[in-house]
């Protein structure tokens, strides 16, 4: 198949690639030739299961992030960075909508669901290294990397290889093939997942970034994915998510690029010009100084420290099982999902103002490490139960860095 | 919306000005820039909590205040001064009760407060957003009790949901559809209910399905899901599925569209996930409404032949800590005064306007509360979620209102935080070793001093069993009770400061005696430990009934000092709340109110407000 494709596109003309741009940039999407349903569901399928752990890699380096503020980290600072991560949480739902809606299988408990920071974004996506760190100006540095809005060669679409392609072209990617199948087999071919799996907008509500949006045809599928790209690298032709509006937000990549200039956008502004608008001034000494890409192993056995990240681990295991089971036939665990969350910030706070054991000098403090451990299924039934299992003591007071 | 300076209120004539810029006063304005009204809102306080910058700097007040009590995170202005909670003590007549902003006459302490700040008191109200009851409105006609409101439930049901959109009600119809409340076919409130604390729903476990029974009526007792102003998930099914968004921080949009359960509703939402009065002002069309803060009204100034209200006198200050002011008159064709029921009577009574009823001041209400607390056999976890999220609802009305007064029970999520300033108090007793609170009325056990390891142990088990019950006991209209002013009390800028006499009669202290009889079936069927002390020398609240001593706390729900009525003899305005007596002098608020009913008030006052916008309206447009 791929080998076809090559060859293909090797036959390409300089007018056929003309006319593959101009065809991108008129509507967004390049239109593919589909090859036989079942194969084409199954990459899609494949394809979607990546987009998830895409969206879901860049949220331990957030939370990292986030959770390593001090109480005193000013509000409008805090925020910048809250409303990115929930954001991707929001992202991560709609890929397992769009998933659910093909048909597949949205799996959040496989080994190497998280990746082992640092690490490469799924399939080289960007070509980028992603690391855990606490707020700092490489913090800053990196969002920029991971949220910048990216070209897309829609050669590459045609070539159907999502390995090393940017986060655009991922996504383009995905829209194309399902359009190109919706073409070839009609919708009621491609859209057979059971809807009781779709998170309704009634369900849950994220915070600042909208609503679940249920999938269920070719229309809601592209309009899913066009809130990831949207949210995240902002729309063809304006900075600003949802139209210039002195209430809407920018998207993330303007987000973290206030910080990085200090200065916030305003009315008119745009990718050219950068932030005009007011002094945003950063203090970076309100975070909390941790080591980079931490890990269990570092952390010496026997140690407070260590039983407390093995306990963040433990929870975010858990979470994320509780997290698939909301994705795989039981939404309504989602909303039960978010005192787990509280309970995850409480222990990561926990490691980020303690000293990193045998490590003082350094004037480094330890930080949880997303590692995977294997939940067992059914060992967490909801949030509730996270202390009883032994888990997480929420505000345990550690002593103080 | 920035405050304008108070040069701009001069050479216009606007076609309304609004005094107060609490929730009455911005869903006037609201409502009338929208129909292209130009309005002026003078509010007497600063705009202190108008971007999150500075609602920030009010959030780190409570954070580092002692005592967490409503008025915490909102410091006192001399120039706009405010009651506050730690005010208030024993009175003994005749020496009245000087400490705070009040001159407090009694018997009992006026015991409610209200905030003078831009945003008005609903930076600190809790967000219950209960409609009044179809009997609440007929009083004198079915118990026999105080006065029929002019206007009936149906009359206000349309009101009553453009309250809940602008508010953001959070709440099931189905819950809420009981004792007569009925909604139009397909109504659906902005967002789903909030979900049940881990506390309703165990206490829901012992309560539901248990009955009270009065003279042979039963009252059910079930716990119900209490609608509140705060954002939750919104309800696709809303306006006919046209759907409803979430409302953020004022200044921070994105944050604040969920609430997420600080358990600081009161004294204030950390997130703004609670509504607050900033969010109506400041969605209100900027082009037409200029707001003046820190604009401290002393005077309605009154043609004495036509009677027409020719301005609004204000004084303006700059700095809260400066009692140095310029004065103005403000200038519009109508008038409405919103500084919430003391303010409101206070300057009425300054103004010798409106009050040819002599009803003026007169008829203060409060919720008097009956707060019953105890230890739970099982954990509740408390300061989890909002400050409360259910109630029992099932007494709210009955026959028995004929000869006592009627309650909601509103059920806290906050432990003893109201009772005992818990578990800061609990910590200190622990320490020092004080008598044990779970003694159920026999001997108190003094308790070993405790630190360390066994402080903990103690602390954890006692708290995550605490939880509290309020009974907001119904007052009846009462003229004895009553806001007035003398020229030996003035503040800073030479203002009125309001003098209350205050009392609890009869027919509120049946209604404590039969709550208290209630709450003890209720602990009982939970199998809770009454932890509940009366104490007849400390608590400002003390009185007794039947020779019976009861405490009453302050609800924060001040009610009725400008009532409304269909009888000028006996009312200080009419039912489209424009006074009888100034053809173009509007009062809106809590004290139109004829009786304080049997819910938490401010939804109804924000439906009465869009009521009386339409008036005002038609008086414009006449």
């Amino acid at each position: 198949m791929n080998e076809e494709r090559s060859q293909k596109v090797a036959a390409l003309t300089e007018g056929d690639v003309a006319a593959l741009h101009q065809h991108y940039r008129e509507k967004g999407f390049v239109q593919l030739q589909s090859g036989p349903l079942q194969e084409e569901l199954k990459e899609l399928r494949d394809l979607l299961q990546s987009a998830m752990q895409l969206e879901h890699a860049t949220i331990p380096p957030y939370l990292t992030g986030l959770y390593s503020m001090k109480a005193e980290m000013p509000w409008n600072i805090i925020g910048i960075i809250r409303t990115i991560v929930v954001e991707e949480m929001l992202h991560l739902l709609l890929a397992a909508n769009v998933l659910n809606a093909i048909g597949g299988q949205p799996n959040l408990t496989a080994p190497d669901f998280i990746p082992d920071y640092p690490s490469y974004l799924p399939h080289h996506i960007d070509d980028l290294i992603v690391n855990l760190e606490p707020f700092s100006p490489q913090f800053v540095q990196q969002g920029l990397a991971i949220e910048r809005p990216k070209y897309v060669d829609p050669v590459r679409i045609v070539l159907g290889d999502p390995e090393r392609m940017t986060i655009g072209e991922f996504y383009v990617l995905i829209e194309s093939k399902l359009r190109s199948v919706v073409a070839q087999y009609g919708e009621a071919a491609v859209f057979t997942g059971d809807l009781k799996r779709q998170v309704q907008p009634d369900m849950f509500y994220y915070d600042g970034a909208g609503q679940p949006v249920p999938v269920i045809n070719l229309e809601t599928a592209v309009k899913a994915l066009q809130i990831i790209t949207d949210q995240g690298e902002g729309m063809e032709r304006t900075i600003w998510v949802g139209g210039e509006d002195s209430d809407n937000e920018v998207a993330h990549y303007f987000r973290f690029n206030e910080l990085a200039v200090g200065r916030q956008y305003q009315s008119g502004d745009t990718y050219q010009s950068g932030p005009t608008g007011a002094v945003l001034s950063v203090p970076y000494d309100l975070a909390y100084s941790a080591a980079v890409n931490a890990k269990i192993a570092e952390y010496p056995a026997g140690s407070e420290v260590r039983t407390h990240a093995e306990a963040f681990n433990m929870a975010y295991g858990q979470l994320l099982q509780l997290l698939e089971r909301a994705f795989t036939g039981e939404p309504s665990l989602l909303l039960q999902s978010v005192p787990h969350m509280y309970l995850l910030r409480n222990a990561a706070q926990a490691l980020f103002k303690n000293p990193f054991p045998a490590k003082e000098d350094s004037g480094l403090n330890a930080a949880p490490t997303f590692e995977y451990v294997p939940v067992l299924t059914g060992q967490v039934a909801s949030g509730a139960t996270l202390t009883a299992s032994g888990g997480v003591h929420p505000g345990h007071p550690l002593k103080q860095a | 919306m920035n405050p304008s300076s108070p040069e701009v209120t001069q050479g216009t004539v606007f076609d309304v000005v609004i005094v107060g810029a609490g929730i009455t006063g911005a869903i006037l304005a609201k409502s009338l820039a929208a129909k292209k009204k130009r309005v002026l809102v003078l509010e007497a306080g600063t705009a202190d909590a108008s971007n999150f910058g500075s609602y920030s700097q009010l959030l780190d007040n409570f954070y580092t205040s002692q005592a967490k009590i409503p008025q915490s995170p909102y410091p006192d202005n001399a120039n706009a001064p405010q009651p506050s909670e730690l005010d208030c003590e024993q009175i003994t007549p005749p020496i009245p009760d000087t400490n705070g902003y009040f001159i407090q006459v009694g018997p009992i302490p006026f015991l409610s407060t209200y905030t003078r700040y831009l945003g008005g008191t609903t930076l600190h109200w809790l967000g219950t957003s209960l409609r009044m009851l179809p009997d609440d409105f007929r009083m004198k006609t079915l118990f026999g009790q105080a006065e029929d409101w002019p206007v009936s439930y149906d009359d206000m049901m349309p009101y009553y949901a453009m309250a809940e959109f602008e508010m953001g009600v959070s709440a099931d119809v189905s819950k809420q559809n009981y004792l007569g409340i009925h909604f139009p076919p397909g109504y659906v409130y902005p967002m789903h209910e909030l979900p049940a604390s881990w506390s309703d729903k165990t206490i829901s476990k012992s309560l539901d399905g248990t009955t009270y029974e009065v003279d042979q009526e039963s009252f059910n007792l079930d716990v119900i899901n209490t609608p509140a102003s705060r954002n939750s998930i919104p309800n696709q099914a809303y306006a006919n599925g046209k759907g409803y968004t979430p409302v953020g921080a004022v200044g921070n949009p994105s944050l604040g569209q969920r609430c997420m359960g600080n358990t600081a509703c009161v004294p204030i939402c950390p997130i703004q996930a609670k509504y607050n009065a900033l969010k109506t002002l400041y969605s209100a069309d900027s082009e037409y409404v200029t707001l003046v803060t820190q604009a401290v009204v002393s005077k309605v100034e009154i043609d004495p032949t036509t009677k027409l209200v020719t301005g609004i006198r204000f004084k303006y200050y700059e700095s809260a800590t400066n009692p140095n002011y310029t004065e103005f008159v403000a200038k519009g064709k109508q008038y409405a005064l919103a500084t919430h029921a003391v303010e409101n009577a206070k300057l009425l009574l300054a103004s010798g306007a409106a009050n040819s009823s002599d009803q003026v001041g007169r008829n203060l209400m409060d919720h008097t509360t009956l707060l019953a607390w105890g230890l739970a056999p099982e954990p509740l976890w408390p300061y989890r979620g909002p400050v409360a999220t259910a109630g029992v609802e099932g007494m709210r009305t009955g026959k028995y209102r004929k000869d006592t007064a009627s309650f909601r029970i509103e059920i806290g999520n906050d432990g003893w935080g109201w009772p005992t300033s818990g578990p800061i108090t609990d910590v200190i007793e622990l320490v020092d070793g004080t008598p044990d609170p779970a003694t159920n009325g026999s001997e108190p056990i003094q308790l070993p001093k405790l630190w360390g390891k066994a402080l903990r142990e103690r602390l954890k088990e006692q708290v995550r069993r605490q939880f509290r019950m309020a009974f907001l006991v119904e007052q009846l209209p009462n003229a004895d009770n009553r806001v007035t002013i003398s020229p030996d009390h003035k503040d800073a800028l030479g203002n009125y400061i309001p003098i209350i006499a205050y009392g609890i009669d009869g027919y509120t202290g049946a209604g404590f005696e039969l709550g208290t009889k209630v709450y003890k079936q209720m602990f009982k069927d939970i199998g809770a430990v009454d932890c509940t002390v009366v104490n007849s020398k400390t608590d400002a609240g003390y009185f007794q009934y039947k020779d019976t001593g009861y405490t009453a706390y302050g609800a924060g729900h001040l009610c009725g000092t400008h009532r409304m009525g269909s009888d000028p003899k006996t009312s200080v305005v009419n039912p489209q709340q424009r006074t009888w007596d100034h053809e173009n002098l509007y009062l809106v608020g809590c004290g139109n109110m004829v009786t304080v009913a049997t819910s938490n008030p401010t939804l109804t006052a924000g439906a009465l407000t869009f009521m009386a916008a339409e008036n005002i309206l038609a008086s414009l447009d006449k």
